[in-house]
């Protein structure tokens, strides 16, 4: 490509994105998985057996919850801990992170209670709400 | 935080920018980049006019017209349900009234509408001089205009569609739905839903890469951060409608059984794919208008928005949890309960981010000193009405109360006071606020205090009724009701509410046309605003801004004094923007996050060749709802015709040595053959939306696995995988070759260039020829089952994006015969390499899931 006599300003990537990115991609992630696991425990077309078991599929969305739930916690101090760090009265990159990490800390927080509640759903109807 | 601005309508503070901003630039100046940027005259420059303004005008144009015809059909339908045992309307015509009403409403006017205001607003909004892709923008409006007649035209051939506007199977399968109905339905509106994926490809490149320098992402227009939210959901949402209508259309015009129960199919698989993208959508349609709203409410409460950065957040998280609240709409289709309540919970936390834009709002006006004019009076009613319509989403979210109301007129209300409580009124708000800044003249206030009452009484009259008449067991899409039911008087006033909704709308189309002649002058800013389009003159010139400004803060009207001072650097670089170049259209293009300027580049000029690609394709389209095949390739052929012309370079005015003391003096590169920035993100977007196209099917496949008891079914012999492993291999190596080509032009190494190029393309070529002989060995066809066909389907949308990453190879491998490739020329290379990569990830997911997950399972 041409090269100008004064290099172009090329911008670094941000962390910030990179966290405000990863909340929403565990629950993407979370929501979907758990959402066939349940449907394929549920369902009555599959064959039984121990991994494909109500009580295991249970487990596991149980179990996935957790880690989401470890997942978004995480993301959201690094975000919180981003945004400390990062000076707002600063402007450029400082101001850009201090922002990013704070829209993203406020967003893990409803992806956390969103986690939450989808995963009480399991503790209060239990495997399949009682539907077999 | 102290107010900033003046009230609106007292004083006009920021028009001394607009005059400072360009005192610098000569008047001869203006002159000739007017004469560059202006569209062309006359009826085929009509055809090919790609300004913004003009662009974004007849997009929004045409949807309000679509608006009004749907209006129409709502209105016909309240007069037939005004009194019990009414016989204005058959059952048949008012299962199409309904069908009409509800398409045209999503399809033709909230999204188009709100793509047009994006279209018309956002340069200016951003500081810069266009959208990235006019040309797109032309064949865009055009298909769309093309489609939603074509739409229409069933009402010529009396083959009105007649199954809702969610077309559900069975009943639009084939056998329930053998007219031609349905394939209007699902081609028509398929135009114009591909126009929308195309806007919104626009819309994201403009607001992530065409920002005045200084914008960064924390200094956004509110509005800019509601449109990128909205493009990208458009980009996945209408994705994966496209890939849902393919497959209906196929079942009806092909054969395959992907909905058809007695094949393995599930009806199911239609309405989680129509509600993947029918969820979004409402907030598609929301979120711009959440941006409006935002745009508008400190302007008025003359103070800064109270949170912005919690604002920012609310709008992510309504954007992304949207796409998770897809089965709420499928709460009584027998779904396991532990499954629902994923979505029922998804669905309730919508409302925390919701909760927050709302007090934001409301926080802002009560801190502020709020002066009520009519634009403001239309936020203050979306306030009132979307928190209605919220509360009674938060009703529907609930198992138990949605179990009672599914299906009923409550549902009804509900939705329109979300969409036309918080979309439509909005909407209204925009249009008495920018209106000056394009007209010249405000709209009338008196008229438009009429319109606003008359909405709001009218629309509260026609609404809140049926939230009774639901609780009362009323079902929506009944023809005629008997009486004695204890629903006529609800009935009756909710007609008498839709006629004064409808004259408060007759109010504002007279409101248009009065202004636009006899309106008040409006001056730059008559509002005291603080965003970058007040500081251009009303109407603004055609090229925008002449000297780009450069911006310090949220609110740079209010709290810059000079829209051109910053670092010298960019100061001179914007300063000299505005006098070079003066013969070609010149753009900026900036970095996504700290909007540091990188290029100058040519933006697209006026070109015939959008206008007839539309052609083409409305003819694809339209020949496949009478199958008439000839006349579809003969379609293709016109579009390929059309896509070459449109690319073909063309001689461009100019001095190379300019260019080059232009790029030494200020450190910007000057692309007069277009943005490799530009184009480079647009050929990732069109990797995302293969792969979304994609994933739609690699859901349906597991969809159909799940409803099916043995996969694959035991009349279809499992497919034996040493094709898809040769076939993969091949493709693997053939991205390798492409990366060592790329390589290749960096070190100017043309030779390496071109055997990488060749290598790569055999190597491509080869996977598709083992993968098609794979298919061909199959001793069953796509319509054998429901297994056959999305085997079918996949394996062929895995191979024709294949075939496309091979003709790009092609159309390299001719230029860099022709020495069009060196270290600093690459583009092409790079972005053939990038969707091969694409296509790479697409074509071994797609053949993994096929023949791996059935030895799995």
């Amino acid at each position: 490509m041409n090269t100008p006599a004064s290099t172009p300003y090329r911008e670094p990537f941000s962390p910030g994105l990179r966290l405000l990115l990863a909340g929403p991609i565990i629950w993407s992630v979370y929501h979907i998985i758990g959402y066939f696991l349940v449907e394929i425990a549920c369902t009555r077309n599959l064959p039984s057996g121990p991994l494909l078991s109500v009580t295991a599929m249970t487990l596991i969305v149980a179990v996935l919850t957790l880690l989401s739930l470890g997942g978004i916690a995480i993301t959201g101090f690094l975000s919180y801990r981003l945004m400390r760090q990062a000076d707002e009265q600063q402007t450029g990159v400082q101001e850009r992170e201090h922002f990013l990490g704070m829209v993203s800390a406020l967003f893990n927080i409803v992806l956390a209670l969103t986690v939450l509640a989808d995963g009480a759903s399991l503790l209060v109807l239990g495997p399949c709400g009682g539907a077999i | 935080m102290e107010t900033a601005s003046p009230a609106p309508g007292e004083q006009s503070v920021p028009q001394h920018q607009s005059r400072e901003m360009t005192a610098s630039v000569p008047r001869t100046v203006h002159e000739a980049l007017d004469f560059t940027w202006q569209d062309p005259p006359g009826l085929i420059g009509a055809l090919m006019a790609l300004q913004n303004d003009t662009l974004g005008t007849r997009v929004m144009g045409t949807a309000f017209m679509f608006f009004l015809l749907g209006g129409i059909n709502a209105l016909l339908m309240r007069i037939q349900l005004a009194r019990p045992e009414n016989d204005f309307l058959t059952a048949q015509s008012f299962n199409q009234f309904f069908t009409m009403h509800g398409s045209t409403m999503m399809f033709l006017f909230a999204v188009p509408l709100l793509e047009g205001f994006a279209i018309l607003l956002l340069p200016f909004l951003l500081g810069n001089r266009e959208m990235p892709f006019p040309r797109l923008g032309v064949f865009t409006f055009w298909i769309f205009l093309f489609g939603g007649l074509l739409f229409y035209a069933s009402f010529l051939f009396q083959e009105v569609p007649d199954t809702g506007w969610f077309a559900y199977p069975p009943l639009s399968e084939l056998t329930f739905s053998p007219s031609l109905a349905m394939d209007f339905w699902l081609l028509a509106l398929g135009v114009s839903e591909i126009g929308a994926i195309a806007f919104g490809v626009e819309i994201i490149i403009a607001i992530v890469n065409m920002r005045a320098p200084g914008m960064t992402i924390s200094r956004m227009p509110l509005y800019a951060w509601a449109m990128l939210i909205t493009a990208f959901a458009i980009v996945f949402a209408f994705t994966t409608l496209l890939i849902a209508s393919l497959l209906l259309e196929l079942d009806r015009g092909y054969g395959t059984r992907f909905y058809d129960p007695t094949g393995g199919g599930s009806p199911l698989l239609w309405q989680h794919l129509f509600w993947i993208f029918g969820h979004p959508e409402v907030y598609i349609q929301l979120l711009p208008a959440l941006g409006f709203v935002f745009m508008i409410t400190p302007v008025f409460a003359r103070r800064r928005l109270v949170g912005y950065p919690y604002v920012v957040m609310a709008l992510l998280a309504i954007g992304i949890l949207s796409f998770g609240l897809w089965a709420h709409h499928m709460f009584a289709v027998g779904l396991p309960p532990t499954s629902l309540t994923f979505f029922a919970a998804a669905s309730t936390m919508v409302a925390i981010p919701s909760g927050v834009q709302i007090i934001a709002n409301l926080a802002t006006i009560w801190t502020g000193r709020p002066v009520f004019l009519t634009p403001f009076l239309f936020v203050i009613g979306f306030i009132v009405l979307f928190v209605m319509g919220g509360i009674t989403g938060v009703m529907v979210a609930s198992l138990p109360l949605d179990w009672q109301v599914h299906d009923t007129y409550f549902v009804v209300a509900h939705f329109h006071y979300v969409l036309i409580g918080g979309v439509t009124f909005p909407v209204f708000a925009a249009a008495y606020y920018w209106y000056p800044k394009f007209v010249g003249r405000r709209m009338n206030e008196r008229l438009g205090r009429w319109h606003f009452w008359l909405a709001f009484i009218g629309f509260n009259l026609a609404f809140f009724p049926q939230h009774i008449l639901g609780l009362m067991g009323m079902p929506r899409r009944v023809y005629t009701y008997p009486s004695g039911l204890g629903w006529d008087g609800y009935n009756l006033a909710s007609t008498i509410g839709a006629f004064i909704l409808a004259a408060g709308i007759l109010l504002f189309v007279v409101n248009l046309f009065y202004s636009a002649r006899r309106g008040e002058p409006a001056g730059d800013n008559p509002w005291g605003a603080d965003s970058l389009e007040w500081a251009t003159t009303s109407p603004p010139p055609s090229y925008g801004f002449a000297v780009l400004p450069i911006v310090h803060t949220r609110h740079p009207l209010w709290d810059q004094e000079e829209l051109t001072e910053g670092d010298p650097r960019i100061k001179n670089l914007v300063q000299s923007l505005g006098r070079w170049p003066l013969t070609w259209r010149a753009a900026l293009t900036t970095t996504p996050f700290d909007a540091r300027p990188v290029e100058i580049f040519r933006v697209a000029g006026p070109s015939i060749w959008p206008f007839i690609a539309a052609v083409g394709l409305i003819v694809v389209f339209a020949s496949e709802i009478w199958r008439q095949h000839t006349l579809t390739l003969t379609g293709a052929l016109i579009m390929l015709v059309a896509f070459i012309g449109w690319h073909r370079r063309e001689p461009i005015p100019g001095d190379l040595e300019e260019e080059r003391a232009f790029e030494r003096e200020h450190g910007v590169y000057v692309r007069k053959r277009g943005s490799p920035v530009v184009i480079r993100n647009a050929t990732l977007l069109s990797i995302l939306i293969v792969l979304v196209a994609m994933a739609s099917l690699w859901f349906s496949y597991f969809y159909i696995r799940i409803e099916n008891p043995a996969w694959p079914p035991e009349t279809v012999p499992r497919a034996a995988p040493v094709f898809p492993i040769i076939s993969s291999v091949l493709i693997v190596l053939a991205a390798a070759a492409g990366f060592w080509a790329r390589r290749g032009v960096l070190v100017d190494d043309n030779n390496r260039l071109r055997i990488g190029l060749i290598t790569a393309f055999v190597l491509g070529l080869g996977a598709v020829i083992v993968q098609i002989s794979a298919l061909v060995r199959l001793n069953y066809g796509w319509t054998f089952n429901a297994y056959a066909s999305i085997f079918y389907l996949l394996s062929g949308v895995a191979i024709a994006t294949a075939i496309l990453g091979l003709l790009l190879f092609l159309r390299v491998l001719f230029g860099a015969w022709r020495g069009e490739y060196s270290s600093a020329h690459f583009l092409g290379v790079e972005v053939a390499e990038l969707f091969w990569y694409g296509i790479t990830a697409g074509w071994l997911i797609s053949f993994g899931i096929l023949y791996l997950t059935p030895v799995l399972t």
